[in-house]
């Protein structure tokens, strides 16, 4: 993917010369020339970007372009957010080409001027910060031309192969042309030597698509020109961080890059051999040595919270062994309960204590307080005996309400119940007011086991959230179309339906922004899908059914629940009430994977 | 490892890890545990009884000690004597405890039990008494707990404590009240639900109401512990429930009694409530005794007092403190800080059992092996004594010390035997002082002085010896009876008998400046010239310098009379032999005293007080200190050999408050195969980024950015 790109960027960046060189034969430096050329493109552009937006017919409109924009571009990515990338690109090599033409235009008589044109962007080369500024100069409608601009030069098959020709010739020059720009930068700046070094070396990445081309402390030196503070402490840091101001971060995304599944993520779990395993072991080996000390402090009426990185499960499971050993009851009696299991319920845990108390199944009750009152009883038929039950995870959101904590407690204060818990979370002792917390009488010990965390977390499903594409859980687009096929057709309609209204949407939250202050450009959009997803954008639980009566899909609310239940069955919707208590459909994909979905099953 | 790690990768799939709750039964090799637990369960169910092989090792918790050198008899010693130890001093906290609301207890109850009489049928509003506790809510809990242990027993009813916690609305809170009233007297009889034919619910106060007419209850006690921390609307709802002026009120068939625990004032608790529902209730406030004094008496039974076998030292106590004050004000805490202090020096300390004070020391030095010897020779005090022989020059001593067992065990035998007396001696020291001034500091600060080895330079001293410059003859006698008094009647709360043989001297000094004392106040008496104080007579010159009357007082100055002087030296005497008695040694100098002070704070802390945050942020930022990373340096900050979490950790602490995912990918790579060199494992490394950022996640530092496409939002920062 990464080729990829890069192939794409440079015959982008060739693309814009000739239109260059017209406004230089024009004899200024007309930077909105461009603008003034094409139109009609852009107009169409917009037009592609909004059409989507009336409903059906607007749908297949939306469609149609969508496959216009597909065709031309032939070895180009085949998928859209790729294409985006190279959008990215071409946007991003745009301007190292402008200023260096002015340079060549006229290198004697505006030197420092030129300089600094000359190497501020060639510095930020991969970043677009910096030359936003001279777009902004010009007007949204020049920002918002450009991108379409090369897009639709793209088209051209004939250019494409005029564009390999320029690309060899010019490559040439812009790195002599560099050297020359490096020679002045050198005399007049020479603070800067370092800096115009690394520029050099970063205009000849493109001929090596290495990792190196974006070094690693590239984000923090674009971000501001001299080097954040060193060694603040740690509230300075925080509001340094915390500056007003845009954020100042790239806008590379990771479309390009193709994420795990689940399958795949094992696979390569298993085959993974972590270097660290001895330490790791032995780190463990070391915690278990005071086994003996917490077995006491148990012994003792206390109860044992452990905390600290890494993943304490298996150190828990072996001190579960060591009392099994060890214990000098007749009948050692260990509860686990894995904290972090999504579906645990305080029932769950009174109910497993009571089985393992007395076989015989016993009438429990309903109410946790009830249940924790019977189970007491219980308990104190039998006064010898002792139940260790041990928490993995006592902080994970099945047991963080209050009530189930208060129950917890009461239980862990039970002379006969012996609680060991585990707390992964930095800030776990707020779960407990004063009162909760000598209740429980823990005794707190740090665990540190750098232990990988293999079941507390389901990694694929959290990383996914992180991204925004929660919509994987389902198996991603082969999933919904695995489960759109095995529907009937009012089932697969309503879901075009649904998937059109919610692209609607999401056209009109970017339609509202475009008047504001945003005036950057098309290849935007991301972030703007990105920024309307602050809203979430969704569609009304009755429009949508409205919408569904209209195509005949349904006759009637039960009919119309029935379908939606099989789509939340398999997760292919959410549904959540915004702040005005109506109820919002969405599906949980990124605005491109819809667009897909879309094709995928109008096709 | 590998094992493990590969185990730990398919218990990854394994369903165990995954079930919300199970029953845990190991078999016996390790290595099938893992894998089979499920099978194993039943099987083990059926025998656990046959195989126990582990009775005949008895109940030995503690491990041995001195690289396990130590016998198995000193282990079952120390045990023996932990156990002997904390039973003792738990038995004077719980009386002490449960003196200290026995007063409120008491009060409670004839309120509960008395307005019963007075109750006019007309008098619909409900008797409430309110417990004003304080802000110590952890031990409402015990003093619940004691109330309905008490009211259960001199009351004919039932006793309902409902907690904010149980119930969040009406009907929950009366179905438990119903619950609760209706179980607590005989579980065996079935309480019939039905009422004339027709079946009640659940949370019918009409099931209440028969069961207090079949059992004849005189009253219906409901007490809301934490009653701030109820909603404000369903405390209305149940007083009005309980005594409206409307038709549905149920005073008139159930005798209803209302207690509340208050946190804050019950004028606070008062506003909260509308004027509806406070207008239904009528009572008492209670005051409970606060804390800080409870602690105060209890700190004298268990740490002070004479009988205790462990003392804290100064660290110990003000760090304990400190807490205390600052954080969680409460007794319970206290209690068992003091308990881990106990288990901690028995359990760790493999000197401990020469404490014992029941075996006379002859016969603990049977028990001693030269391996005790060697850990005493480790001890600071074992150094401290040896510098202080080397500087008396008694060189040959104190080699024989280092050297020479036998030597060492006839010292070690003079301090066993002085050990009480020096302890004593620092206990009675306390006790005068505490008992001798009309103000004396709080017992804690005291005994932390005292324990510091500070008394004699500290402003406590200072204080009380220019306070007895002050006094008048009258005040001196008064004064020095005090002293007197404590020392020959001792201390209850302390368990310290009188003392006046031993201190003869002192007594007889004592009781000859009281004489003489005495015998001035009444010289003056007769002669009606009263006798200034030293202090006066100093400073009164100066004083009066002000009121410009110098000529005459001048003259005053120097007409001290006979018995001013005399009285002077009285002073200055007494002065002398209060200095004197208060120069005590530290007890952190005495040979052996780590057998019985207790003094490391910083155990405690961690152990009451966790920062796992702190942890964590040093787990990430420097993995060297727990795994042996073979890192080129430790200022290489990122390497590829650290754990990906880590290195993930050192560049998001490096970002902005917006993190680009990408970047950070592109950056995780770049370090990964940066030393490796192979490229080829891109998913693999993909793999570990997934795992760090899931981790992250975890941990709450991470979150999904709605600012921008695949960017993080940064939640926390390190050292904040």
């Amino acid at each position: 993917m990464k080729r990829k790109k890069q192939a794409d960027e440079t015959p982008d960046t060739q693309e814009h010369q000739p239109d260059q060189k017209k406004s230089r034969l024009r004899s200024t430096v007309d930077l909105a020339a461009p603008e003034d050329i094409l139109p009609s493109e852009l107009k169409k552009g917009t037009t592609n970007r909004r059409a989507s937006r009336k409903g059906e017919e607007s749908i297949a409109g939306h469609d149609q372009s969508a496959h216009l924009r597909d065709q031309p571009v032939g070895e180009a990515p085949e998928d859209e957010p790729a294409k985006s990338v190279g959008e990215d690109a071409s946007m991003d090599g745009k301007p190292i080409v402008t200023p260096r033409k002015r340079s060549r235009v006229s290198p004697n008589h505006t030197f420092p001027e030129d300089e600094t044109i000359g190497t501020t962007p060639n510095k930020t080369l991969h970043g677009k910060k910096l030359f936003s500024t001279p777009v902004k100069v010009n007007g949204t409608s020049e920002a918002n031309g450009t991108p379409i601009l090369a897009r639709n030069a793209d088209r051209s098959a004939r250019r494409k192969s005029t564009r390999t020709l320029i690309e060899r010739t010019v490559l040439g020059n812009t790195s002599d042309n560099d050297e020359e720009e490096e020679d002045i930068a050198q005399h007049i700046y020479e603070s800067e030597e370092e800096g115009g070094i690394e520029v050099a070396e970063a205009v000849n990445a493109p001929e090596t698509p290495s990792k190196r081309g974006r070094p690693k402390g590239a984000k923090t030196r674009r971000r501001s020109p001299t080097p954040p503070p060193q060694d603040l402490p740690p509230h300075e840091k925080y509001f340094f961080q915390n500056r007003g101001g845009r954020p100042k971060t790239s806008d590379n995304n990771l479309s390009s890059l193709a994420l795990l599944d689940h399958e795949e993520y094992f696979s390569l779990v298993r085959n993974f051999k972590d270097p660290q395993t001895d330490d790791i072991k032995a780190l463990q080996d070391l915690h278990a040595k005071s086994f003996n000390q917490w077995g006491f402090e148990l012994s003792q009426d206390f109860n044992l919270c452990i905390y600290g990185w890494g993943s304490k499960r298996s150190l828990l499971m072996s001190f579960a062994d060591h009392i099994y050993n060890s214990q000098t009851v007749a009948n050692p009696k260990i509860v686990v309960i894995n904290g972090y299991v999504h579906n645990l319920t305080i029932r769950d845990v009174l109910n497993t204590i009571a089985t393992a108390i007395s076989l015989s199944s016993q009438k429990m009750g309903s109410q946790p307080a009830e249940m924790l009152e019977n189970l007491v009883a219980l308990l104190e038929e039998d006064k010898s005996q002792n139940i260790t039950v041990i928490v993995h995870s006592i902080d994970r959101a099945p047991l963080r309400r209050p009530t189930t904590q208060a129950i917890l407690s009461r239980l862990s204060a039970h002379p006969q119940i012996r609680l060991v818990a585990s707390a992964d979370h930095p800030s776990f002792p707020l779960l407990w007011d004063s009162s909760l917390r000598s209740t429980y009488n823990f005794l707190f010990h740090d665990c540190t086991t750098f232990q990988p965390y293999v079941a507390e977390v389901d990694v694929v499903d959290e990383v996914h959230e992180l991204l925004g594409r929660s919509g994987r859980r389902v198996g991603g687009k082969e999933g919904i179309s695995f489960v759109l096929k095995s529907l009937p057709e009012n089932a697969k309609n309503l879901f075009r339906v649904l998937i059109g209204e919610q692209l609607v949407a999401m056209d009109g939250g970017y339609g509202d922004t475009l008047g504001g202050e945003d005036d950057d450009d098309h290849e935007d959009n991301e972030r703007r899908s990105g920024n309307s997803r602050k809203t979430e954008p969704g569609v009304e639980y009755r429009t949508l059914y409205q919408k569904a009566v209209e195509e005949f899909i349904c006759s009637n609310e039960m009919n119309f629940r029935t379908l939606l239940k099989e789509f939340h069955d398999h997760q292919m919707i959410q549904s959540r009430k915004d702040g005005m208590g109506t109820e919002m459909l969405s599906v949980p994909f990124r605005k491109e994977e819809l667009e897909t979905i879309l094709e995928d099953i109008m096709s | 490892m590998s094992d493990v790690g590969e185990t730990n990768s398919h218990t990854g799939f394994d369903a165990i890890d995954h079930q919300p709750a199970y029953i845990y039964t190991p078999s016996n090799t390790n290595d099938d545990a893992l894998e089979r637990p499920t099978k194993r369960r039943k099987v083990a169910r059926g025998r656990p009884s046959v195989l126990q092989p582990h009775d005949s090792i008895n109940s030995l918790v503690f491990e041995p000690l001195l690289g396990d050198f130590e016998t198995l008899e000193c282990v079952q010693q120390r045990q023996d004597l932990f156990q002997k130890c904390w039973s003792e001093t738990d038995a004077r906290i719980q009386s002490i405890l449960n003196e200290a609301n026995e007063d409120t207890l008491a009060e409670v109850t004839a309120f509960v039990d008395g307005p019963g009489d007075i109750n006019q049928v007309d008098d619909e509003r409900v008797p409430a008494s309110f417990i004003v506790t304080g802000p110590n809510i952890a031990s409402q809990d015990l003093l619940f707990k004691q109330l309905s242990a008490r009211l259960k027993k001199e009351i004919n009813g039932p006793i309902v404590i409902l907690r904010s916690g149980d119930a969040s609305n009406l009907k929950a809170v009366l179905k438990q009240l119903i619950r609760d009233a209706t179980n607590q007297r005989s579980e065996d009889e079935e309480l019939s639900q039905e009422q004339d034919g027709r079946k009640l619910l659940n949370y019918d106060l009409e099931i209440l109401q028969s069961y207090v007419k079949k059992h004849g209850s005189q009253r219906v006690v409901v007490a809301f512990q934490d009653s701030e921390a109820f909603d404000t609307n369903l405390v209305v709802d149940l007083v009005t429930l309980f005594s409206a002026e409307s038709c549905s009120s149920w005073m008139d068939r159930i005798p209803f009694t209302l207690l509340f625990g208050i946190a804050t004032s019950v004028e606070l608790f008062q506003e909260r409530l509308p004027r509806a529902a406070s207008r239904c209730l009528y009572g008492f406030r209670f005051d409970v005794e606060q804390t800080s004094s409870i602690l105060e008496r209890i700190f004298q039974s268990a740490v002070v007092n004479t009988k205790a076998s462990l003392r804290l030292g100064s660290e110990v106590v003000a760090s304990l403190m400190e807490r205390q004050y600052d954080h969680v004000q409460s007794v319970q805490s206290f209690i068992v800080a003091l308990k881990y202090a106990y288990m901690c020096h028995f359990y760790g300390n493999a000197l401990s059992i020469l404490t014992n004070p029941s075996t006379s020391s002859q016969l603990l030095l049977k028990l001693i092996k030269p391996y005790h010897f060697e850990a005493i020779r480790m001890l600071p005090s074992f150094r401290k004594l040896i510098e202080l022989r080397v500087e008396s020059q008694e060189l040959d001593r104190a080699r024989e010390l280092i050297q020479d067992d036998t030597i060492l065990v006839q010292e070690i035998e003079g301090a066993l035997e002085s050990k009480d007396g020096n302890i004593l001696r620092l206990l009675r020291a306390f006790h005068v002082f505490a008992s001798a001034l009309s103000e004396p500091p709080s017992g804690i600060d005291l005994y932390m002085t005292i324990f510091e080895g500070a008394l004699s330079n500290s402003d406590y001293l200072k204080r009380a010896l220019d306070s007895v410059k002050r006094m008048t003859p009258d005040d001196l006698v008064v004064f020095i009876q005090r002293i007197k008094g404590a020392i020959e009647n001792g201390s209850y709360e302390l368990d310290l008998d009188g003392w006046a043989d031993e201190d003869e001297g002192l007594i007889r000094e004592l009781r000859d400046v009281e004489m003489k004392a005495l015998g001035l106040s009444e010289n003056s008496a007769d002669t009606e010239k009263p006798i200034r104080s030293s202090d006066a007579i100093h400073s009164k010159g100066l004083r009066t310098t002000v009121i410009a009357q110098r000529v005459q007082l001048s003259y005053e100055k120097s007409t001290i009379t006979e018995e001013e002087k005399e009285f002077i030296n009285l002073i200055d005497h007494v002065s002398r032999l209060l200095e004197q008695y208060f120069t005590l040694e530290n007890p952190k100098d005495i040979f052996l005293n780590e057998l019985w002070l207790c003094d490391s704070a910083d155990s405690f802390l961690d152990v009451f007080a966790p920062r796992p945050r702190a942890a964590i942020e040093n787990a990430l930022s420097a993995p060297h200190e727990y795994l042996t990373c073979e890192m080129g340096g430790s200022e290489a900050g990122l390497s590829s050999t650290h754990p990906p979490t880590a290195i993930i950790y050192q560049s998001y602490l490096e970002a902005g408050s917006l993190i680009n995912m990408a970047d950070l990918w592109t950056t995780f790579h770049e370090i990964l195969s940066g030393k490796k060199g192979d490229e080829g494992d891109e998913r693999e490394a993909l793999m570990q980024f997934y795992r760090a950022l899931a981790d992250l996640k975890l941990v709450g530092m991470v979150k999904q950015s709605k600012k921008k496409a695949d960017h993080l939002a940064k939640v926390a920062w390190k050292g904040l």
